[in-house]
């Protein structure tokens, strides 16, 4: 496929620009109810183990992905490096914090959780808590400001990523 | 209740055909102060042109073809594009005139189902790529020996997994659809030659045999791809004279005969003053705008624009900035920031301020909104650079660009650039402009300073294709061809929309686009169509968005309507298969739409009639006795119907050409078995009462010249 440098490619980060299209946020959970369903139908396991079994895998997804993998998924090739450091977290919608598709997915594992609560007893919902936790933990600022200042002298890009300016963009 | 077939006794192709630019003149009375409509005396006995529905094309290597020279049969009438919504243009800015808003071009918008589809899609084949990294991975460990080491001992692997899954686990996949070897020349026809992929599907290598495919893939607007005789002896004997390449840069050695007859050739067609020819259209772009723009200048440009854009205004060091694609509004906006804050650090004044546009989208099959923009540059004094790299020779009813297409004169723009490429089967680009700025250029351009020049033998193909253009050698061999193109395109266009594709771009471009969405549906409908002998273009994503993915087909004047109707099958076929006809009514039969502007006026689109034989359907209405129509490109005009003895004439008084008059007839018994000769163009988009149907909405009317004629 012809790889163009466009000023798409220059100016937004398109592994991550996909997430402002139509769609994403119901396929999102659309997912999710769809794999409880197949889960609690093949499985055949009650309605709380089911939760239990999407909340966990989700967790282990979500956390693999947006918090561990670094770098760029899908544009390696055109983008000189720039997000060679950062996580996918990281990357989405600049770097901002508390943008929309931040908060939804914040509060998508605590909605989880919340339907865990109704369904299941104490010794599964420590389980569930546990991972919850591991999943909403790193998505708090309060990470995110570490990780700037330690990353300050990396390669520039991440501290362009947060000036909103006119003037960093000195392309 | 008169159901009128309109036919005519011969179609004109008034609305700018053959007129030269210094013609154009007395028409456009455009400006800031809106349109001042010229009545122009009208002679009866010149009016009825010469129908052009036999022509003559000069590609003949085609095989499996129908005896050449029938006229064609079908009509052409382009209809409203359902992908494009693009609002009615006033014509002036202040809004005088019409009382039409210019409405902002909409966004294209993803369909629900094919957003979650394509995203499911996705979600599939990344747990496959991934389940098979997985079992690479634990097969590596089980038996070393069968995975050789990804870096000899010592050195880093040069990338990681993570970063290298979408080229091995998605792109490899599907990589039989890119990168085609072809060994013959890209006319309408093309052989592509067969290949099989390696065992890891890393690369593939070519095996015996081609495919003889009708070849709606190449940018061969004009059909020059295929050789002309006359000119291959030419450029043969050009070859010959001045050798096979200069070697040598334009500033020392490389500047011949050749080069200053295609420059003054290529000024004089674009209506400007003085031209330069480089040898490559990339470069074109890439050494220019840093020759004319450095640091302190502001380069504005549409968001949209070509790599060779990018590459020479991020060469240049000049400020850059970005306005959303087409957008006048959007581009008023930037401008007026830019230059009331200045530089970014010292706020001073910016040297220069260059709006860079393209004349037509390649990827979106849109042309340029051209004259808004050029109004808003004058409006605040900035300079305007129009790409013209796929519309030079493919729009305009003479073949002369986005500019005549769009009505806006050549002085209004300050530097066209174009190629060679696309419309003249040749290489190399050039840039066109006053006779101050093509001599500064010539001293300072790297293009021209340090690169070679044109190869001699490019350079006259050139040259002998512009002049065929331009009907300098005597025939009419170049006005067919752009009429082909024209009628070729819109043909296909309406076809597409017809059976349900979601096709984006405009009416009159030669570049079709055609949603896809899916990630699978690429292989599958450039598989497809291969196997049943139609080479097309897929692009996926890192060229489109990650969800828009498409087939563009790029037509020719090279293709004949027999070759058309054929891929209009088989793309009818394969998008049944494939199931990409996301706009399909759900009725085999398109009924016209129309729509209600805020004046309560009917739109009427121009639907056509295609003869039984081929759609299966056809739609006629009346119309009422006087009205007012509009074509695509802004020219208006009113009309009127009255009975002169056995006669009924149809008197069609354009605003800015000549009046003219055409006899219309009633359909003879059975005018449905045979088909009629297709008219040359004549695009209504008008508004009209319409008689004869309830509701009175759905209105379509259209000329069509009586069939031998």
């Amino acid at each position: 496929m012809k790889r163009s440098t466009s000023w798409n490619n220059l100016l937004t980060n398109q592994n991550v620009a996909w997430i402002d299209e139509r769609g994403t946020w119901l396929f999102y959970l659309g997912m999710l109810l769809l794999t409880r369903y197949s889960v609690g139908v093949t499985l055949g396991v009650p309605n709380g183990m089911a939760w239990t079994i999407v909340l966990v895998g989700h967790s282990v997804v979500t956390g693999w992905l947006f918090h561990l993998k670094q770098g760029s998924l899908l544009t390696w090739e055109d983008d000189g490096g720039k997000y060679d450091r950062l996580t996918y977290w990281e990357q989405i919608d600049g770097g901002r914090e508390y943008s929309h598709n931040k908060k939804f997915l914040t509060v998508v594992p605590l909605v989880l959780l919340f339907l865990v609560y109704e369904a299941t007893e104490t010794r599964m919902f420590a389980l569930n808590l546990f991972f919850t936790l591991i999943i909403v933990v790193p998505k708090l600022p309060v990470f995110g400001s570490k990780k700037k200042k330690h990353r300050r002298g990396q390669s520039g890009s991440y501290a362009l990523l947060f000036k909103k300016d006119s003037d960093e963009e000195d392309e | 209740d008169t159901l009128l077939l309109l036919t005519s006794l011969g179609t004109s192709g008034r609305g700018g055909s053959a007129m030269a630019p210094h013609q154009r003149t007395r028409c456009s009375a455009e400006g800031a102060n809106g349109r001042a409509p010229k009545k122009v005396e009208v002679d009866p006995t010149s009016i009825v042109h010469k129908d052009s529905a036999n022509l003559k094309l000069p590609s003949t290597t085609t095989p499996g073809k129908a005896g050449r020279g029938a006229p064609s049969s079908l009509p052409v009438y382009p209809t409203k594009s359902p992908g494009r919504r693009r609002g009615i243009h006033s014509k002036s800015m202040d809004g005088k005139g019409k009382k039409e808003r210019v409405s902002q071009v909409e966004e294209h918008t993803v369909p629900w189902i094919a957003a979650l589809t394509t995203y499911f899609g996705y979600a599939v084949l990344i747990l496959f790529g991934y389940v098979r990294d997985s079992l690479e991975f634990m097969m590596s460990c089980l038996y070393p020996s069968r995975f050789p080491a990804k870096a000899p001992d010592g050195y880093a692997p040069l990338f990681h997994d993570f970063q290298y899954f979408y080229t091995r686990r998605m792109y490899w996949r599907i990589q039989d659809c890119f990168n085609r070897p072809i060994s013959s020349a890209p006319g309408a026809w093309i052989d592509v030659m067969n290949r099989e992929k390696s065992a890891d599907h890393s690369s593939m290598s070519v095996t015996e045999g081609v495919t003889t495919a009708l070849n709606l893939s190449s940018y061969n607007y004009l059909g020059f791809a295929e050789c002309d005789l006359e000119m291959r002896d030419e450029v043969v004997h050009a070859v010959r004279t001045y050798g096979v390449a200069n070697c040598s840069s334009r500033t020392e050695l490389g500047t011949t005969e050749v080069h200053r007859e295609l420059e003054e050739c290529i000024a004089g067609f674009v209506g400007k003053e003085a031209a330069l020819v480089i040898g490559m259209g990339f470069a074109t772009n890439s050494t220019v705008l840093p020759a004319i723009i450095g640091p302190g200048g502001l380069i504005i440009s549409d968001e949209l624009n070509h790599s060779s854009i990018v590459n020479g205004a991020r060469g240049s060091g000049a400020k850059i900035k970005v306005f959303k694609h087409n957008s006048a509004e959007s581009l008023e906006k930037i401008l007026r920031e830019s230059i009331s804050e200045g530089q970014p650090r010292t706020r001073r004044p910016w040297t220069k301020i260059i709006v860079v546009v393209e004349g037509l989208y390649s990827m979106e099959g849109e042309i340029c909104n051209l004259k808004p923009i050029v109004e808003v540059c004058k409006r605040y004094r900035a300079y305007v650079y129009v790409d013209e790299a796929h519309s030079i020779g493919a729009l305009g009813a003479t073949g002369r660009g986005v500019l005549e297409h769009c009505g806006v004169e050549p002085e209004d723009v300050d530097i066209m650039m174009g190629t060679f490429t696309k419309s003249f089967g040749s290489v190399g680009g050039y840039i066109a402009g006053s006779r101050e700025l093509v001599e500064l250029l010539r001293r300072v351009c790297p293009g021209s300073t340090h690169a070679c020049s044109m190869a001699p033998g490019c350079a006259k193909q050139a040259t002998l294709a512009l002049r065929m253009i331009m009907g300098a050698d005597g025939t009419s061999k170049g006005r067919d061809k752009i009429e082909q193109l024209r009628r070729n395109a819109n043909m296909f266009r309406v076809g597409l929309e017809r059976m349900g594709c979601e096709v984006l771009g405009d009416m009159d471009s030669p570049v079709v686009p055609v949603m896809l969405y899916n990630p699978s549906k690429i292989p599958a409908f450039s598989r497809e169509c291969l196997e049943r002998k139609l080479a097309v273009v897929v692009v996926g994503f890192p060229a489109t968005p990650l969800i828009k993915s498409r087939v563009r087909f790029c037509l020719s004047a090279a293709h004949s309507e027999e070759d058309l109707i054929a891929a209009l099958k088989v793309v009818s076929e394969v998008s049944e298969r494939v199931m990409i006809k996301y706009k399909w009514s759900g009725k085999p039969n398109v009924v016209p739409q129309c729509d209600l502007n805020q004046n309560r006026e009917h739109l009427v689109n121009v639907v056509g009639e295609w003869d039984a034989q081929h759609f299966g359907w056809r739609d006629s209405l009346s119309i009422s006795s006087s009205g007012r129509f509009a074509r695509g490109n802004g020219d208006e005009g009113s009309w009127h119907v009255r009975v002169e003895g056995a006669k009924t004439i149809l008197r069609l008084e354009w605003d800015r050409w000549d009046s003219e008059e055409l006899v219309l007839q009633a359909p003879d018994g059975d005018a449905v078995a045979s088909p009629c000769p297709s008219p040359r163009r004549h695009v209504f988009k008008g508004k009209a009462r319409i008689m004869g149907e309830t509701p009175p909405l759905k209105g379509t009317f259209t000329l069509r010249p009586k069939e031998g004629r």
